[in-house]
Formats: structure tokens, C-alpha cells, sequence
């Protein structure tokens, strides 16, 4: 298991090492030159004040050096200072973390909760009309764009009905119910996608253990299918689920920006876009960094998990 | 197909013509069959047309200029304004039209580009393998850890806004996904016996993957080219949501629903009628691959209990 693990992790580092020179590469080549960002309003800056910036940002020395001294300090968790407020982007992105924290981890859950039983349901009758209909509302669920169904839940239940508020973020600790309820709206947006995605695995993955040998052999030997379904078929039909949450969550995460700005939630996503749209480069990218780095680790924890889960796995890349 | 293959390893470029031309035939007998038996394809198809012929036919159709004001601010759906007007007074029916130009522009021409350099990146990786495949495969294991919304943002934000780097950005989101599935593919082609006898009567390396490679994996790009497409013009709406597609006033369904979304107490049509029109588009693509997918891979039919 150690050696599985030691493995996995070792394949992590080209994948970051490749993410860091492309983030690198993206905002210092082809953005161009921050100085102009951070002076271009002001045309009252002389060569003289732009050569000066530049020198102090460090933007004068070759760029394989530039790259080596941003990757030692992002390695230790320095991802530099906003260009648009005196903050550090760590310190940014922490304040808002929680936020999109909560709203992806509820947006899994309620995915999940919902998912797993309609999948199991359409595998245990294949061709059937609860399958058929389960099918098709997953493939409608996976089309539906999740910024319009925002628009349109606080259109009828904000708007018309008056039953949530529409809009706005309390944190958890100052008021649990306040923010429960007004995470309600974000949650379902966010959700909704991924319940036509996950009953889609389920179901195929269920189908799969369904035809398998030991499901037959265990059906012969007299079991209740109650007992089959619990012990045999929907144990090793989730193994493989648990990967796919794990590939998910990136798009989880790219959801969760434009949820975000649909719901005025104070999150990381809502940061990163006010960041594009305010040209604060260092901000988008240590934004970017860490938001690639944890997709990075969730895939790794979703393997290691999985590994577990499944000696088979262990055995043949151990 | 792979007896398809095996006679033509064998018997080189002479393959017997009328043998091509009989299954040319059965081909399309079934084809026609398939149509009807697999819904999700004809509505898929369906949807995708009145869209593309709103869309080509936007000058003919369209009532007013797509960014002609006027003085009728947020009017509801009238018999003058199918569906309203937008805050500049501007026809949101005509805006619709020539909106779908766009995101059909934009998917179609995305996919081609990401499928062009993926495929071939795929093909290469799986074909050479040794380090130019561990270097490739790295690389896209790392594209794919930016979640493609966030991806695509960075891309369009690193070119400035304009119609061609949406399509770059968007272009280049898809390319691991093709990578990834060629890349598979070629390699469970290349275990295959008519494999090992093309290479064996001497075939090229380009004549391989041309004649052999290619026509095999024809069905399986399709269907995540029909998928990708649905997968652009979702994310050409959200950076148009977000402010970061093409710039105003060329319309964009995404722009619209956002410009919408601020009165929607007032005129809930303005955003309401374009994300309509947007889970259309996205659907149609993806009900065209889904029913591709039924009726071009029995093995995936049999798992989903066909």
C-alpha cells in the first residue's frame, strides 16, 4: 500500500510542475508586462518611474530566473501581493475560501444524496420505463446551464413566491439557519448538474457488477436479492464512483465561479473574476496555483481512498 | 469495422470495390433504422436544426438590426417584439438569431480546432510512445487539473476579448479530452492482429495511421466532438456571463442573460429567453452524442441495457 501510495505521488510532481510553468508562462508571456497594468492609467508615468517598477518587481532578470524565484516562493505558500489592494493573495483567499468550501461541499452532497439511489434504481431494471425516465431526466439535468437555473429559481422562489432570499452571504458560525437558508438556492444550482452525471456512473457501474460472476454466485447460493444488492453488487459498484467525484470536482469547481457570481456569494470564484475583470494579475495567478494544486491532491486522496477500498487496484500498480 | 480493416490490410489499396459499395448501402439501411430507434438523435438533431436555420437565416428572418436602439425600453413579448426588448430597446427575438451565429460559430469551430491538435497529439502519443507519449500524457494531466471554466477565464483573459482568442481559449480546453480518448484508443488498436499484419507487409507509419488508425476511431471522435460542441457554446455562455466573451454590442446569449439578470424584477424575459435558448443549443449537442453513442457502440448499447 505504501509503495501504491509512494507511486501516486511521485506522478503528481511532473503534472504540478507542468501546471506551474503553464500558470507562469500564461500571465508573464502572453499577458505582458504588469507594469503597464499596474501604471497604466497613469500617463504621467515617466520611463524613468516604469523602469524603476520594474526593477522593483524583479521583471528585469532572464526569465528562467523569474520562473525559479516565484515557484520557491509559491512552494513555501507565498503566492504574492494583489496589484489592486494591499493584501497578500494568501490572505484573500483564505478570507473567502469557506464560502466556496461550503458551497461545493454541500452542492456534492446534495449530488450524491440523489444520485446514487436513481442510478442503482435504473440499473436494477435495465430498458424499463423508471429507467428510460431516469435516463432522460439525466440527460436534460446535464445540458441545463447552471448560471440560467440560478436566474430562474430566484426568479420563482425569490421573486414570485417570496420564500428565499435571492441573493447575499452570513457566515455559518454567526447565524447557522440565516446561512442555510441562503445557501438553499446556490446549492441546487450548483447540484443539479452533477445528479445527471453521477446517476449515469451509478448506473453503469451497477450494470457492470450486476453481470459479474460473484453477484450470479452469490445469487445461487440462496441469498435474498435485498442481501446480493447491499453486500456484493452496490459495494463494488462504488468503488469506482469514488474516482469519478474525484475527476468531478475541478468542474465542481469552475460551477461554483459562476454560482457564485450568480448568488453574490463572497467566494473564491467571485475573487477570481473580479480579478480578470480587474487585470490583477498576481491575484488570478495564485488563484489559479492553488485551485490547480488541490484539484491535484483531491485526485491523489480520491486514488489513495480507492486503493483502499480495493486490494485488485493495490495489486496491479503496487 | 475490424473485419473491414482486416480485408483491406490484406488486400492493400485494392480492395474490392463492390464489396465497399454493398456495405455503403447496408450502411445507410441501417443508419435509417437507427434514426428512428434511438429518440435522443432525431430530437438531438432536430433541435440542432431550427437552430442552425434560425441562425444562418438570421438576415432574412430577423425583423429589426441586432444592434439597432430604439426607444421601447424592457417592453414584454408583443406581436411587434417576439420576445421583448432589451435595455437598449433593442429586439431581443433578433438578438436571439444572430446570437445563435455566434454560439454555433463558436462551438463548431472550437471543436475542430481542439479535436485537429488533440487527435493528432493523441495519435502520436499512442503511437510512438516511449518518452514523446510520457511527456505529452503529463502535460495533458496537467491541463486537465484547471477546471475548463477556470481554463477557458485565464486563456480569455491572457488574449483580451475578442472572437478569435474566445475560440483559442475554448479551442485549447478541449484538446486533453481528445488527446486522452485517441490516445486510448490508438492503443487498444494497436493489439489488434490487422495491426501486426499491415506493419508486417511493410505499411508506413503515416499509411498506418491514415488508413488504419483513423477510419477506427471516426465513430468515437464524433461523439466527443458532438459532446465538445455542447460543452463550447455552454462555455462561450458563461464567459459571456461573466463579461468575457466577444465585447458588447455584438450579441452573445450569455452577455444577453446577464444584462438581463439586473432587471429581471422588471422584464424577466431579457434573461430568461436567452438561457433558454442556450440549454437548447448545449442539449441538442449533447442528445446528437448520447444518440451517436447508442447507435454507433453496441458494447456501450449492451451496458446501458438496450
Amino acid at each position: 500500500m505504501l509503495r501504491y501510495i509512494l507511486r501516486r505521488v511521485l506522478q503528481m510532481v511532473p503534472v504540478l510542475f507542468v501546471i506551474s510553468i503553464a500558470t507562469f508562462l500564461l500571465m508573464h508571456v502572453v499577458v505582458g508586462d504588469p507594469t503597464l497594468l499596474i501604471l497604466g492609467q497613469d500617463t504621467s508615468a515617466t520611463q524613468q518611474n516604469v523602469d524603476r517598477l520594474r526593477q522593483s518587481l524583479g521583471l528585469n532578470r532572464p526569465l528562467p530566473v523569474q520562473y525559479a524565484d516565484w515557484l520557491r516562493h509559491v512552494v513555501v505558500g507565498d503566492l504574492g501581493r494583489s496589484m489592486r489592494f494591499p493584501v497578500s493573495v494568501r490572505a484573500a483567499v483564505g478570507q473567502r475560501l469557506p464560502v466556496t468550501l461550503e458551497l461545493t461541499f454541500l452542492a456534492l452532497g446534495l449530488a450524491i444524496l440523489i444520485s446514487l439511489p436513481l442510478g442503482v434504481i435504473a440499473a436494477l431494471r435495465p430498458g424499463s420505463r423508471l429507467d428510460v425516465g431516469i435516463s432522460a431526466v439525466a440527460a436534460v439535468t446535464l445540458s441545463v446551464p447552471n448560471f440560467w437555473l440560478g436566474v430562474v429559481l430566484i426568479f420563482v422562489f425569490a421573486l414570485k413566491l417570496h420564500l428565499l432570499p435571492s441573493s447575499g452571504y452570513v457566515p455559518f458560525t454567526k447565524s447557522p439557519l440565516g446561512n442555510l437558508r441562503l445557501m438553499i438556492l446556490p446549492t441546487i444550482t450548483l447540484a443539479t448538474a452533477y445528479v445527471g452525471s453521477f446517476a449515469r456512473y451509478t448506473r453503469s457501474s451497477m450494470l457492470e457488477v450486476l453481470d459479474e460472476d460473484y453477484v450470479r454466485t452469490a445469487r445461487a447460493k440462496g441469498l435474498t436479492s435485498g442481501l446480493v444488492l447491499r453486500r456484493h453488487a452496490l459495494r463494488n459498484a462504488l468503488l469506482p464512483i469514488v474516482t469519478v467525484i474525484g475527476l468531478e470536482l475541478a468542474g465542481l469547481f469552475g460551477g461554483a465561479v459562476v454560482t457564485e457570481i450568480v448568488f453574490s456569494l463572497p467566494g473564491v470564484g467571485t475573487l477570481l473574476t473580479e480579478s480578470i475583470l480587474g487585470r490583477d494579475v498576481s491575484m488570478v495567478q495564485g488563484i489559479i496555483v492553488l485551485i490547480t494544486v488541490a484539484v491535484v491532491g483531491v485526485n491523489l486522496v480520491a486514488d489513495v481512498v480507492y486503493g483502499l477500498l480495493d486490494p485488485r487496484i493495490r495489486g496491479a500498480y503496487g | 469495422m475490424a473485419e473491414r480493416f482486416d480485408v483491406s490490410a490484406l488486400h492493400g489499396a485494392g480492395a474490392p470495390v463492390a464489396l465497399e459499395s454493398v456495405r455503403l448501402g447496408e450502411r445507410l439501411r441501417r443508419a435509417s433504422h437507427t434514426v428512428w430507434a434511438y429518440p435522443q438523435l432525431w430530437i438531438g438533431v432536430l433541435v440542432l436544426l431550427v437552430l442552425l436555420v434560425g441562425a444562418l437565416a438570421a438576415p432574412v428572418i430577423a425583423p429589426y438590426d441586432p444592434t439597432g436602439m430604439s426607444a421601447a425600453l424592457l417592453k414584454p413579448p408583443s406581436a411587434a417584439h417576439l420576445f421583448g426588448t432589451d435595455t437598449l430597446g433593442r429586439d431581443t427575438f433578433t438578438r436571439i438569431l444572430y446570437g445563435g451565429r455566434l454560439s454555433l460559430l463558436v462551438g463548431s469551430t472550437s471543436v475542430l480546432f481542439g479535436m485537429i491538435v488533440g487527435v493528432g497529439l493523441g495519435l502520436v502519443s499512442g503511437y510512438r510512445l516511449g518518452w514523446v507519449d510520457t511527456v505529452l500524457m503529463r502535460c495533458v494531466d496537467g491541463m486537465m487539473a484547471f477546471p475548463s471554466l477556470v481554463l477557458a477565464l485565464t486563456v480569455a483573459f491572457a488574449l483580451g476579448p475578442s472572437l478569435s482568442s474566445v475560440i483559442i481559449a475554448l479551442a485549447i480546453v478541449r484538446i486533453p479530452g481528445f488527446a486522452r480518448l485517441t490516445r486510448g484508443q490508438a492503443l487498444a488498436l494497436s493489439g489488434r492482429e490487422f495491426m501486426a499484419a499491415a506493419t508486417a507487409v511493410g505499411v508506413g507509419p503515416w499509411r498506418i495511421v491514415w488508413r488504419h488508425y483513423l477510419p477506427n476511431l471516426v465513430n468515437i471522435i464524433l461523439i466527443q466532438a458532438s459532446i465538445g460542441a455542447g460543452a463550447s457554446i455552454f462555455a462561450e455562455a458563461s464567459l459571456g456571463f461573466l463579461g468575457l466573451s466577444v465585447p458588447p454590442p455584438a450579441p452573445s446569449w450569455g452577455a444577453m442573460l446577464r444584462d438581463g439578470y439586473a432587471y429581471l424584477e422588471v422584464n424577466p424575459w431579457q434573461s430568461i429567453v436567452p438561457g433558454a435558448f442556450i440549454f437548447l443549443a448545449v442539449l441538442g449537442f449533447n442528445f446528437l452524442g448520447d444518440g451517436l453513442r447508442d447507435a454507433l457502440d453496441p458494447q456501450q448499447r449492451r451496458r446501458r441495457g438496450r
